[in-house]
């Protein structure tokens, strides 16, 4: 077993990485699992979290011959800013497929961007600089239902 | 959810707090067999199509507060996903602001890991300004 360094390793050897990591992400086995551990999870307040997307990638770094650790893993990590132009490789995985996932382009100290959102109950259309008060903070949690 | 919940519970009176309902972040695309193709499947207990209209997105939150039971009240992100386009909250992320100026902005590390609960970061910001 080798370092996985991301500028040691060819494209293709990427691209056959990334494509084996969705195949086993998408699988019946891997996606049981994560069921079992929502209700685990749901049933047992105690019970200890697996990171099942870590538990995948180690075993893609052994299938493909390099070490678990996690300096390989981080390396492994860098695959999406590396990669981001390359569309074969992009479309291969779906967490570069989807491309919501964006680092903020907002700053600290940046003015409020103002949106029109929808009120849940009412329905009715309501501006986020509205909901600003004076010298009160506003926070917003976002979110989805998964 | 519960840290979200907790947190509301402890600071309402002090602060606006929201949630910003956005974009499914595990939604799930099939073929015809029900093979998973696309999106971003963590197991069968959600088995969701992206939103694609309001009321896709409405029923979600019906199902959110169905599971969850928040007091915290709910807005949902326009079918332009305008909140979406301004602040990158996808799949989730938190922000506060004060007197129409960003004071935070939640971050995860290259992984998608965060290292404590927002909510507790946001609490020691709060502590400070």
């Amino acid at each position: 077993m080798v370092d996985f360094k991301i500028e040691n390793i060819n494209r293709n050897t990427i691209l056959e990485m990334v494509k084996e990591e969705q195949k086993v992400r998408y699988s019946k086995t891997i996606q049981e699992a994560y069921t079992d551990q929502y209700y685990a999870q749901k049933h047992n307040s105690g019970y200890n979290v697996v990171s099942i997307e870590i538990d995948i990638q180690k075993h893609i770094l052994r299938q493909f011959g390099f070490k678990d650790d996690n300096n390989s893993l981080n390396e492994y990590w860098k695959i999406p800013s590396t990669y981001w132009t390359d569309e074969e490789i992009k479309n291969s995985i779906f967490y570069m497929k989807l491309n919501m996932f964006q680092y903020p382009k907002i700053s600290i100290d940046d003015d409020l961007i103002d949106t029109q959102l929808i009120e849940y109950f009412t329905n009715n259309e309501i501006s986020l600089s509205s909901l600003q008060n004076q010298d009160r903070p506003l926070i917003i949690l976002s979110g989805s239902m998964t | 959810m519960n840290a979200y919940q907790h947190f509301y519970d402890c600071f309402s009176s002090t602060m606006d707090i929201y949630i910003v309902y956005i974009l499914e972040a595990h939604f799930v695309e099939k073929d015809s067999n029900d093979n998973f193709v696309g999106g971003w499947p963590i197991g069968y207990q959600y088995n969701y199509e992206q939103t694609k209209t309001m009321d896709d997105r409405k029923k979600m939150v019906d199902l959110l507060i169905d599971e969850y039971r928040p007091s915290i009240p709910i807005l949902i992100d326009n079918m332009d996903n305008t909140f979406q386009n301004a602040y990158s909250p996808w799949p989730d992320r938190a922000y506060v602001f004060l007197n129409g100026k960003i004071k935070y902005i939640a971050m995860t590390n290259d992984n998608g890991t965060r290292n404590t609960f927002w909510t507790n970061e946001i609490a020691d910001l709060l502590h400070k300004i």
